[in-house]
């Protein structure tokens, strides 16, 4: 296998500009989040956490359904580019389900009065998703076979992406017994001080989602190239 | 063509009747366990049962597809097969058999779970209404557990990781299917859209399968 004589990963102005936004948004959106909007009355300040839960539960919905379609796009091509970047892309599926997981539950048992509803579609369907991610990697973990890990592992992100999907619509579909609130876009909305603060969440842990994605990336990126070379000089 | 690969198909469910019996005895444990504990001591409602029933599908499907997939892999009759076999074919044949296998647990289950329980006894539910969304439901285990057995063939612990990609990936197929028993038996309601879905999601796990035979290469 012909290995490249030099490996370039990252690209230092996108990075720079990637850095600067997240350095200044993330913290002015959690302090705003913090001070801004008014406290809605039944659930005291406990619902300051609706602006991170949200915002990191739209990362973690569309991160598996942007893993499918790298898988796509692998299976077409069998380029392992995509491979990896399906890879990276589920990994930030994980941490960022691992947070809805955990911020929810506080959430939930000051609201709520418990932090699990066993009723709830929504609730399920997160914890099915996250039961999916652990699968595909203990399942990547397990396979010895280079290429036929990467084939079926974009089946299985194909498969992530529909529980994605059916989380995502488990509030709009479904007789929805349990707590969980619908849609926050839907029924005429929010109050204009939470809308500003929203966005503005949305928008900062989009942007820390795109620089620990390409973080992440490229570490995973550098593995693989290790694991090329390893293979090189052991042919 | 068809017709010999179902044959085959079936006479290695046939060969493996000791697997076979051991499912029907963990099927009848399982209920009875249930019964004993529970039922004797408080009558378990009908949302419990429905719970129950589908559990034991999910576990038994399992099994049996390990049972039906592994041996033959095992023993290198799937490489002789290939040789003249479209891998397609192949992967509907060995479905079709595992869904019969389903099929015929779940004519048991029903009788089991019709003496053990008293809620199941529901005069206002016909019987062939009892196996209505399990059957569109087995279908689709039977295709998706088909093609995670063969993925996870090639796996140093196949024997666990079956099951361990079986049940987030069969999730949706169970929460579907208990919700539409649960609307079947309260309101005594047959909801078409549940079993659309359920026919969906065979259609879909059914087209992965076949894509993923026609790609993946051969060991």
């Amino acid at each position: 296998m012909e290995l490249p004589s030099k490996i370039n990963l990252s690209s230092p102005i996108l990075d720079f500009v990637l850095y600067l936004i997240v350095l200044f948004l993330f913290p002015f959106g959690l302090i705003f989040s913090l001070y801004y909007p008014n406290v809605i009355l039944e659930q005291g300040l406990a619902h300051r956490i609706f602006y991170f839960h949200v915002s990191v539960a739209w990362v973690a919905l569309y991160s598996p359904i942007l893993s499918s379609f790298f898988g796509i796009l692998y299976l077409f091509s069998k380029k392992q580019v995509f491979d990896t970047l399906g890879f990276s892309m589920n990994k930030m599926a994980m941490l960022f389900s691992l947070f809805v997981l955990i911020s929810g539950p506080i959430w939930a048992g000051s609201a709520w009065g418990t932090y699990w509803d066993w009723s709830d579609a929504r609730l399920q369907s997160f914890f099915v998703l996250l039961l999916c991610l652990f699968a595909y990697f203990i399942f990547r973990s397990q396979y010895r076979d280079y290429h036929k890990r990467s084939l079926y592992s974009a089946v299985l992100s194909i498969f992530c992406a529909l529980n994605s999907l059916l989380t995502w619509g488990a509030i709009r579909w479904i007789d929805n017994p349990g707590n969980h609130p619908g849609s926050v876009l839907g029924k005429g909305g929010m109050d204009p001080d939470m809308k500003t603060a929203f966005w503005i969440n949305i928008l900062s842990y989009h942007f820390l989602f795109f620089l620990l994605f390409i973080l992440v990336y490229r570490n995973d990126s550098i593995m693989e190239k290790l694991v090329q070379i390893r293979e090189t000089v052991e042919d | 063509m068809i017709k010999s690969l179902l044959l085959k198909e079936l006479r290695l469910l046939g060969k493996a009747k000791n697997g076979i019996l051991s499912l029907l005895s963990l099927m009848f444990a399982f209920l009875f366990i249930f019964h004993y504990s529970l039922e004797k001591s408080m009558k378990l409602d009908v949302v419990s049962l429905i719970g129950l029933k589908w559990a034991t599908i999910f576990l038994l499907s399992f099994v049996l597809i390990g049972q039906i997939t592994y041996e033959e892999r095992e023993s290198g009759a799937y490489r002789v097969s290939a040789l003249f076999v479209p891998p397609y074919l192949e992967y509907i044949t060995k479905s079709i058999v595992v869904f019969i296998g389903l099929v015929i647990i779940e004519i048991i289950m029903n009788a089991l779970l019709f003496v053990f329980f008293e809620s199941m006894r529901s005069e206002n539910v016909p019987l062939y209404q009892h196996v209505l969304f399990l059957l569109p439901g087995s279908l689709s285990i039977s295709f998706l557990g088909v093609t995670l057995s063969e993925m996870s063939f090639g796996t140093r612990l196949k024997e666990i990781l079956l099951p361990v990609l079986l049940i987030p990936l069969s999730i949706p197929v169970l929460l579907v299917g208990m919700e539409a028993e649960r609307k079947l038996f309260i309101y005594n309601m047959v909801s078409i859209p549940y079993l659309v879905v359920l026919l969906s999601f065979s259609v879909l796990y059914l087209a992965i399968g076949i894509l993923l035979r026609e790609i993946a290469p051969e060991d």
